[in-house]
């Protein structure tokens, strides 16, 4: 038997006993690398090719029981599970209630819930936590973990969104556009593994923005003045900007400050 | 003050935080470096080591990146966080008594006539 192939075959031993896919490859990848270097501090101590793979197999020990222990160690938690049962439950509970016409919810909790706070469209909201924590117990689970934190935050934004837009129609375009963005920034990152390539599209698409919505109210303005003879037509210009600016920059900018974060490490390396 | 029971094989954590708590590592180098500076008395194997750095990782205790080192071989180190610096801090006072109370033990009366 050629000498790889052993590698291989014990790392296929160890992968049979991790039940969760999602943390096989990661997993395997740094045993690998782990029996290679070994093996390699076996050779420069003077052993042969050959038998520094096999010792380099053997300190490692036995794969089931490596295995074994790495499976203990890769299990979707619990709190993922009982997040998804909730999350069910929720959205369920809000799909019948509002089917049979009957305002369950507002029976049991009534409109004011905190300190006299009316929360407005309560059952798209609790419909909407409930989606999200399902959506976001399945990101955890089976979404790889590198970028599992960047999916989620990326869910939370979309979600947030859609409910503001239920309560304020208005700032639907603006958060159609969040969503678009987040989505080119993360597979601009994904590709690039770079934030600051990443935030190039978020950058340039602000400045797009904000030159689109300079040029209407010039527009509005030169409309204004020849038609009406009035002047106006920027008093909206600061308050757009703002909305822009945090349902749009804000996300973005926490989001790569994460991923940086992360990263921060790897940078100083 | 009372000894965590889980002390003894709680101690391989304590090791492994306190190397990280120096600097970033990847497996392998830990398993050397412990060696190193134990003499060759902690022999940690390979097999022990990578579940334990896993379920730090997910205790929050410790994070990884990984690094291309040489010909591109995508190594995954280790760092060590605020939790499991905190974590670090409580294991080596429950060390601390637990190695005074033994030399108290050892040392005490009762120990020299034997």
């Amino acid at each position: 038997m050629d000498q790889p192939s052993k590698i291989t075959e014990y790392l296929e031993a160890v992968r049979q006993q991790i039940r969760w896919k999602k943390a096989q490859s990661p997993v395997l990848e740094e045993i690998n690398n782990h029996i290679i270097d070994q093996k390699n501090a076996f050779v420069i101590h003077g052993l042969s090719e050959e038998a520094a793979i096999d010792r380099a197999i053997a300190e490692m020990g036995d794969p089931i029981v490596v295995g074994g222990q790495l499976d203990r160690a890769h299990r979707p938690k619990l709190i993922d599970i009982g997040t998804i049962i909730l999350g069910i439950l929720l959205v369920l509970g809000i799909l019948g209630t509002r089917n049979s016409g009957t305002d369950l919810l507002r029976t049991i909790f009534g409109d004011q819930i905190v300190l006299g706070m009316v929360i407005p469209r309560l059952e798209e909201l609790v419909y909407l936590i409930g989606a999200s924590l399902i959506v976001f117990s399945l990101v955890a689970i089976f979404v790889p973990m590198k970028i599992s934190k960047a999916v989620i935050w990326c869910q939370g934004f979309i979600l947030t969104a859609i409910y503001l837009s239920e309560v304020f129609p208005r700032m639907r375009f603006v958060l159609l556009l969040v969503v678009v963005n987040v989505i080119s920034f993360l597979v601009v990152y994904r590709i690039s593994r770079s934030v600051k390539i990443g935030l190039v599209s978020t950058v340039t698409s602000f400045a797009g923005l904000f030159l689109f919505v300079v040029g209407t109210q010039i527009n509005c303005y030169m409309y204004n003045n020849g038609v009406n003879g009035s002047y106006g037509g920027f008093e909206n210009v600061p308050k757009a900007l703002a909305i822009i600016f945090i349902m749009y920059l804000v996300p973005q900018l926490l989001m790569a400050a994460l991923i940086s974060e992360k990263n921060s490490k790897e940078q100083i390396a | 003050m009372t000894i965590d029971k889980s002390l003894l094989t709680g101690s391989t954590t304590m090791l492994i935080l306190k190397l990280l708590d120096e600097t970033d590592m990847y497996g392998y180098q830990m398993i050397e470096e412990l060696s190193k500076r134990s003499n060759n008395a902690f022999e940690l194997k390979a097999g022990t080591l990578y579940p334990l750095l896993h379920t730090l990782e997910r205790k929050n205790m410790l994070i990884s990146y990984e690094e291309t080192a040489d010909n591109a071989r995508v190594r995954k180190y280790y760092s060590i966080t605020t939790n499991g610096r905190k974590h670090l801090k409580e294991k080596k006072e429950g060390w601390k008594a637990y190695t005074t109370a033994i030399d108290d033990v050892l040392g005490g009366a009762g120990f020299g006539p034997a």
